[in-house]
């Protein structure tokens, strides 16, 4: 081979690397973290704040470890919120001035969102850390059961009340009798391709 | 072909046939390198020649290179990828063995291959006492067992012991290939005594090797992940599509659906799995909320064609489950508004008989309720086997101990 083609073999190389790469960085949508990182964190619902912990850290004035985020409207903000807390509504989220205020305080506080709707909130963190924001926590259940479960007057049967937990014994409700359910089993099961298993032995060698 | 037979972009009865082509390429740079004369092999043990170091060098140093920037765009499955494990002790005696061999003998196994090809008697012999070294060890593998296998260390990377990263060690690697390349050759002029004039006719390789440390610097600049894709959906975008409702369902739409038995509308389970075999929506498939993104269930959202009703005990889960979701940039998904807790406090603990005084809406409602909550207790919608939406599964085996290696 000549040194020409050697050169223009290099130069191909070059091009389809440096090409992908400026059309991953033109089409790439403005995220920071990875959708499947960002998943992760929410995993065991570590990021939730449950109400012992709401007593305990909203009772001290001004530590300065925990700051609150009401995700709420400003009317509902100024009628009541969590001492301390700061108002950013929830449409608001992601302009640029509150991006700025939230990423200047979680670099100094761990931030606790919490909203009308506990799901409200987990989206906005879901948000948040999609753009590379982190040390961030989810007041769980919403603004009106944390404030009578736990900031007026403390109930621990209800410390650990969140959206997501069961209220009623659902199997209760589901009779299972075999038979009425075959046929419709057999009929009109919905399209979902089928499970496959494919095992692929990898051998190694150079 | 490691990454691709795993993702099914090649189909692994073709292996055979990949490897011939392989074979075949291999064989071919390995004689155009002039690797199929001892004499040129055993010259980087002697300084006259190092073609060998060169080309293995500029190959590893490339696949690198490529490697890395194939895997950043997500072309290549790094994870996929076999790593031959470290079994210290059989990996020490078996380079000595190798390197004595290379120096007495002229060959490494791949060249002497080629080298006997083109007909040369020394190559052919050097395979034949090779395979009686297999035979040998083969023979007598119980003695060699505990070296064979011992000291077993995993999967070690070099830049892992080390303690830096892996795009500053790439970027290491490169500079001292190149260096080397440059080292060697003025150590090859002193040793052939190369006249200066044939020293400039020489073409100049500065130019691929500014490319090469440029790509790895660049490979440094960029972040370490990729973090968003084309299909994605931006934030901008998923932020305005959350302030509107557009993604709730209502209960007794999906009550109707599951009544009705239609196949226009399927149920995704997003709680833990736990949670799911203990008690589901009939029909419903289960994807527990952290797994939406994940490659496995891609091609089930995107070959959809119904209705996707994410569903959890509250709004929580499924909600984020529907960020993932957009975000991932699937379409056609909605959630269950306030999940099972609420879908069921309508069912069974809204109000009992119509009065007369309601109007004809709220009656219509309340029958409807009774019909579904007959339909729910009598067991016609039965709980279903446990189902997921069932991607094909992919096992990778690892062959072990040892596997298969070497040049």
């Amino acid at each position: 081979m000549s040194n020409k083609t050697l050169n223009y073999g290099a130069w191909l190389f070059f091009a389809v690397i440096i090409t992908a790469l400026l059309f991953n960085f033109f089409t790439a949508k403005n995220y920071d973290a990875s959708n499947q990182s960002v998943v992760r964190q929410f995993e065991g619902n570590d990021h939730l704040l449950d109400y012992i912990q709401l007593k305990r850290v909203a009772g001290m004035e001004n530590s300065g470890k925990y700051l609150f985020i009401d995700l709420r409207e400003e009317t509902f903000y100024r009628e009541d919120h969590i001492p301390e807390a700061i108002n950013i509504p929830f449409k608001n989220l992601l302009n640029r001035n509150s991006l700025r205020q939230i990423k200047k305080h979680s670099q100094s506080s761990t931030l606790v969102l919490y909203a009308s709707k506990e799901a409200k909130a987990q989206t906005a963190c879901m948000l948040l850390l999609g753009k590379g924001l982190g040390n961030i926590r989810v007041l769980s259940g919403n603004f009106e059961a944390a404030q009578k479960y736990a900031l007026e007057d403390f109930r621990p049967e209800k410390a650990f009340y969140r959206d997501e937990k069961a209220r009623i014994d659902y199997p209760r409700f589901m009779q299972t009798t075999p038979g009425s359910a075959e046929a419709r089993d057999e009929e009109k099961s919905p399209d979902i391709p089928e499970v496959r298993t494919e095992t692929t032995t990898v051998e190694g060698g150079c | 072909m490691a990454p691709f037979i795993p993702q099914g972009i090649i189909n692994p009865e073709l292996n055979l046939f990949f490897a011939l082509i392989l074979g075949i390429g291999f064989g071919y740079i390995l004689e155009s390198a002039g690797f199929s004369s001892s004499r040129r092999l055993a010259g980087v043990f002697y300084g006259y020649d190092f073609v060998v170091l060169r080309v293995f060098f500029t190959a590893g140093v490339t696949a690198m290179t490529g490697l890395l920037f194939f895997s950043y765009l997500g072309w290549v499955d790094m994870s996929l990828v076999y790593i031959n494990p470290l079994f210290l002790w059989s990996a020490i005696l078996g380079g000595a063995i190798m390197g004595f061999g290379f120096i007495l003998g002229g060959y490494c196994p791949g060249t002497s291959l080629v080298a006997a090809v083109i007909g040369k008697i020394d190559a052919m012999l050097f395979i034949l006492g090779a395979m009686i070294g297999i035979f040998i060890f083969g023979h007598f593998y119980d003695v060699f067992e505990p070296i064979y296998t011992g000291n077993f260390l995993g999967n070690v990377f070099i830049f892992d012991t080390l303690g830096i990263s892996r795009d500053w060690f790439a970027l290491m690697l490169t500079a001292v290939a190149l260096l080397a390349f440059a080292i060697t050759q003025m150590i090859e002029d002193k040793t052939n005594s190369v006249s200066p004039e044939i020293q400039n006719q020489r073409p100049s390789y500065v130019f691929p090797a500014m490319l090469l440390i440029s790509l790895m610097v660049v490979f440094l600049l960029i972040p370490g992940q990729r973090s968003s894709s084309l299909r994605e959906t931006g934030p901008k975008a998923l932020h305005a599509e959350l302030l509107t409702n557009d993604r709730f369902m209502d209960a007794q739409k999906v009550t109707y659906q599951i009544m009705q038995q239609k196949n226009d509308l399927i149920l995704v389970d997003v709680r833990a799995a736990e949670d799911y075999q203990h008690f589901s929506l009939p029909g419903a498939v289960n994807i527990p909320m952290e797994e939406i993104p994940d490659r496995a269930y891609r091609r089930f959202f995107l070959e959809n064609k119904a209705q996707l009703v994410f569903y959890g005990f509250g709004n929580s889960a499924a909600e984020l489950a529907w960020t993932a979701a957009r975000r991932a940039g699937y379409e056609n998904i909605y959630v269950l508004n306030g999940g099972l807790n609420k879908m069921f406090d309508w069912l069974f603990k809204s109000s009992e008989k119509p009065n007369e005084e309601q109007n004809l809406m709220k009656e219509f409602e309340s029958r409807f309720v009774m019909q579904a909550r007959e339909y729910f207790l009598e067991g016609n919608a039965k709980q279903e086997e446990p189902s997921r939406p069932t991607p094909v599964i992919k096992t990778i085996e690892l062959e072990t101990p040892g596997g298969t290696g070497g040049c």
